[in-house]
């Protein structure tokens, strides 16, 4: 059908003022004076996902971008970029893509219910090239070629593992998808298997094909009905149309597919855990080696992969590994999805190439901080990893920048922190979830974590002496080198990622009593501000406790021994009166 | 359904590609659904059938912009293809009488542009 | 379909608050007011459960009712609560103890009858005989059929369980235990290691607030704190009246609308402390404007 309009001119004020309106309307009275009134269409975007370039404007279909542009410029864009369909040079910009979309290239694009939509995106292409044109070593040495490495948190090369298990001889062997996405505040595989399941399933049909297994598990969380429920349907689609069941694609290859059901038990993202659970019994993980390659489910080797590294599976066989393999840092190829979160402007699913720093990634692609308050660190691998704080923040994100840093990579989750949180806080946060989550099979596990959050409770309560932080450091040691499995192993992170970059603000709750994010409850003093004060009575009114006597001839005090510090009088105080320190 | 081999799957990809025209994608992931799109895919829906538009709706997953949800991407003949954000259910009426039918982008609410 | 309780009393007050408290809570109940008419109801209507006072006419009218009805053939699997006023100085023939030859029932309950434990009670005892009973042996069987050629399938069958009851009912886990010949320390074993399987029967709307970091950053204890006040409950608990239960969660995985919570279903982003209170009473008003329908 006809075009209505000639182009489309958009605009939208990305600084502190703004004047989106304003310039719409300058852009309207000036197109109408041309004449171009019916030729153009000018849009008032939400977000061009541009920060801190002033007012920007985009014109279609010549995706010309300009920055900065001021209320003098319009009569020369609209001659030049409008009339005519010239680039006004000295406002030109290029937007530098910073996201790079490998994983995620489906996601919001293909429909997750639809394996026609899949095919019709190329899908299940790089499956008939394996299958016509490579040998199983042919795959490997591909993968080796990409250098893809698991994207669950080790970083441990997928070529090697799945060569592992190719090589030994088995009656069986196994695949299976780790969807057991426990991270607090972490939702990649979340996004992936809701959004794209075909690509997953895909990338586990080649796995088999390539260690010859002949039936695989997609592990994931009870939490996500609705992954699970595509993930069902992608696999009845996919028995449907041959590209699981006997004979695929019409080649001699069998490979069928199950769900099973995680049931709230962060261990279970340990592989040898998993396979326990896959199993039908308690997630408790066991020593490695052997190593699941080896021997995993019942005892056959199996390969285990996360969500997302199934995801790249694909891609990679479409565009070959040395495309992959131009992507990323030296040490780290390809692409890796984070969710940003935390006290960011724009909470997201990102996808950024590997080597990306970390201030690009916050200022650039997340809009920077909420609110114009300052940013204090970033954390990322959740319960395993650490804070990286301000100053380390022009580092590059892959597995061995971070792990210098005592953080790591981990599945991808990257929380923004700001300056109202506090850091003891914050390790206790991650401390508490480690000690609910602690699966009980080994000792420093188990109390290990349990004594590290009674030194944490200890120092955020006010309660504890210097000598305390060593022997809370002297625990983090044991627990990091005793513990059986990965997550006992990386348990004490958070704690000793803070106490290396904020021992300051630990410091500080133990001699000077004092939170300064005003965060740890015990800390905090309320008092009310005699010259503020009007004597309403409100607070009094409030007070669950009684703690506030006086009255309105005499004003009010707050008695410290009376007040459980819940805040009411803060709140309700109308004329700022009530201070919290 | 007859099974796909690996002979037919291309000539069965062509044809899909024959048969692609207009149509809308409603963002419809945990994140998407939680901040009201299944009301939006619902709107949309009946407002194209009620006009009898040939354009279709389907589903798809999160693009990543969870700050800005729900999202409606629209794809027609003659407009640039447009990603739009925080759609309400006033929005998605919009979308489907300014940009389905009539050929004009909707204002506060394009937060993507693509040219392919 | 809902469960049959015959109720056997001649306090006419107890028999009119224990039906009102039994309605409430989904059951349907029938009465009588003597022995004899009472063991009529059980073959006529088939109960699932029956309570039973033990002073009647005479003061041991319901235990020689109780022992007519275990000694039937037709009615013997139904299990009897006993419910009894003044426990001493009765000056019994027999001693007063469940599950004796003398008293062959289940329980027996003290009055005054406090409506949470008998309830509990009774949920307890239903499942485990009666016709109901013999419903869910069939579906848990046709359930195990489908897989049992599975191996490591108790996971998902617990899954399935729980989708169904909204927990795993002990006498459930008994009958999987027979048809799966697994000793059933196996069973409770893996249902106490995962945090998603439920022992006790949880409210009518689940409130899970979201301890993801990004939300816990975002005001998430505050949310939780505020909810802890409006309920009157703590974290993994049931209110009173049986229709909210208030659980915490690791993250739902929508950081992007920190912090959240979910009722049951529904999804609520960007909770603030002040809008607790409306969102709470949504579904109290909701709840409310069913029951008026349905009286």
């Amino acid at each position: 059908m006809e075009a209505r309009y000639r182009k489309t001119l958009l605009l939208k004020d990305t600084g502190a003022l703004d004047r989106t309106k304003e310039f719409f309307n300058l852009f309207l009275e000036r197109l109408r004076e041309e004449g171009l009134q019916e030729e153009v269409q000018v849009v008032r975007a939400g977000d061009l996902g541009m920060y801190g370039y002033g007012l920007v404007v985009k014109i279609l279909p010549d995706e010309y971008t300009y920055v900065n542009v001021e209320a003098k410029d319009v009569p020369k864009i609209v001659q030049t970029s409008l009339k005519k369909s010239n680039p006004v040079q000295d406002l030109l910009y290029t937007p530098r893509e910073k996201q790079m979309r490998v994983v995620l290239k489906n996601c919001g694009e293909v429909d997750p219910e639809s394996v026609d939509d899949y095919i019709l995106h190329g899908g299940y292409g790089a499956l008939k090239k394996v299958l016509t044109e490579f040998t199983p070593e042919q795959v490997i040495d591909e993968l080796k070629t990409s250098g893809l490495r698991g994207r669950g948190g080790g970083g441990f090369p997928t070529w090697m593992k799945w060569n592992f298990a190719r090589k030994v001889e088995a009656a069986e062997k196994y695949i299976i998808c780790n969807g057991d996405e426990g991270d607090p505040g972490a939702y990649m595989d979340r996004s992936v298997l809701e959004g794209d399941p075909h690509a997953v399933l895909e990338g586990m049909i080649i796995a088999g094909y390539t260690v010859g297994a002949s039936k695989g598990f997609l592990y994931i969380r009870a939490e996500y009905p609705l992954a699970i429920e595509r993930i069902q349907r992608a696999i009845a689609q996919a028995q449907d149309y041959g590209l699981l069941g006997g004979n695929i694609l019409g080649t001699e290859f069998q490979f069928d597919l199950e769900i099973r059901l995680g049931a709230g038990a962060f261990v279970c993202g340990e592989e040898t855990a998993l396979i326990a659970s896959v199993e039908g019994k308690r997630g408790y993980p066991s020593p490695r080696p052997p190593y699941p390659s080896v021997k995993g489910l019942w005892g056959m080797p199996t390969v285990i992969n996360n969500v997302e590294t199934l995801a790249n599976i694909p891609v990679i066989f479409d565009r070959g590994g040395a495309w992959f393999s131009g992507i990323g840092s030296q040490t780290a190829k390809g692409t890796k999805v984070f969710a940003l979160t935390g006290k960011v402007k724009n909470s997201g699913l990102i996808e950024v190439p590997m080597g990306i720093t970390l201030r690009e990634i916050v200022y650039e692609i997340g809009g920077g901080l909420s609110e114009g308050k300052k940013l204090k660190a970033v954390q990322t691998g959740g319960p395993s990893g650490g804070v990286i704080p301000d100053k380390f923040l022009d580092t590059p994100v892959d597995y061995e920048h971070l792990m210098e840093l005592g953080s790591i990579m981990g599945s991808g989750g990257m929380i923004v922190i700001d300056e109202e949180d506090c850091m003891v806080d914050i390790a206790k946060f991650y401390l508490n979830f480690c000690v609910d989550e602690a699966c009980g099979k080994c000792s420093p596990g188990r109390i290990g974590t349990f004594q590290m959050r009674n030194y944490l409770q200890k120092i955020s309560s006010g309660q504890a002496g210097e000598d305390d932080l060593d022997k809370l450091e002297a625990i983090c040691r044991a627990t990091k080198k005793a513990a059986l499995c990965g997550l006992g192993q990386t348990a004490p992170n958070p704690t000793l990622s803070t106490l290396r970059f904020f021992r300051e603000e630990y410091l500080e709750h133990i001699r000077e009593r004092r939170c300064r994010a005003g965060k740890c409850i015990d800390l905090l003093r309320y008092k009310i501000k005699q010259e503020k004060c009007k004597r309403c009575g409100v607070c009094a009114m409030h007070c669950p406790v009684n703690a506030i006597s006086g009255s309105r001839e005499e004003g009010y005090r707050i008695d410290v021994e009376k007040c459980v510090k819940c805040g009411q009088c803060f709140e309700v105080c109308k004329f700022d009166a009530v201070t919290r320190e | 359904m007859a099974k796909l081999t690996h002979q037919s799957l291309d000539s069965f990809r062509r044809e899909l590609e024959e048969n692609k025209g207009d149509w809308i994608k409603v963002g419809m992931s945990t994140c998407g659904i939680a901040a009201g799109a299944d009301e939006v895919y619902r709107v949309i829906n009946e407002e194209v059938q009620k006009r009898g538009l040939a354009v279709r709706v389907e589903k798809c997953g999160c693009a990543g912009m969870c700050y800005a949800e729900p999202l409606v991407e629209v794809c027609v003949e003659g407009v640039p293809r447009s990603v739009y954000g925080k759609v309400d259910k006033d929005t998605a009426l919009k979308i489907v009488d300014k940009h389905v039918s009539g050929k004009r982008l909707v204002n506060d609410h394009v937060f993507n542009v693509k040219v392919k | 379909m809902r469960n049959k309780v015959l109720l056997i009393d001649d306090d006419p007050d107890f028999i009119e608050a224990t039906q009102v408290l039994l309605e409430a809570n989904g059951y349907e109940v029938v009465n009588a007011t003597n022995g004899k008419e009472g063991f009529q109801k059980v073959r006529s209507e088939s109960p699932d459960l029956i309570l039973l006072d033990l002073m009647l006419s005479y003061k041991t009218e319901g235990a020689e009712t109780a022992k007519t009805i275990s000694q039937d053939a037709a009615t013997k699997d139904i299990p009897v609560i006993l419910i009894t006023g003044a426990r001493k100085g009765m000056d019994l023939p027999f001693e007063l103890k469940a599950g004796t030859e003398a008293l062959p029932v289940k329980a027996i309950v003290e009055k005054p009858v406090r409506p949470d434990a008998l309830l509990k009670l009774i949920r307890t005892y239903i499942v485990q005989t009666g016709e109901s009973h013999r419903r869910v042996v069939q579906q848990i069987q046709t359930l195990v059929e489908r897989w049992r050629d599975k191996p490591g399938n108790l996971v998902m069958i617990l899954h399935e369980i729980q989708n169904h009851y909204g927990y795993v009912p002990r006498g459930i886990s008994f009958e999987l235990s027979r048809l799966l010949g697994i000793p059933l320390a196996r069973i409770y074993e893996v249902i106490t290691f995962y945090n998603f399987f439920k022992l006790d029967e949880p409210g009518k709307y689940v409130i899970s607030v979201c301890m993801g970091t990004a939300c816990y950053l975002k005001g998430a204890p505050q949310v939780l704190e505020e909810l802890k006040k409006v309920l009157s409950v703590g974290e993994g608990q049931t209110t009173a009246d049986g229709l909210f239960h208030l659980q915490v969660v690791r993250c739902l995985g929508c950081c992007g609308l920190a912090p959240v919570i979910t009722v049951n279903e529904k999804v609520f982003p960007k909770v603030r402390k002040n809008q607790v209170m409306d969102i709470v009473s949504q579904f109290v008003k909701k709840e409310h404007a069913q029951n008026e329908k349905e009286a």
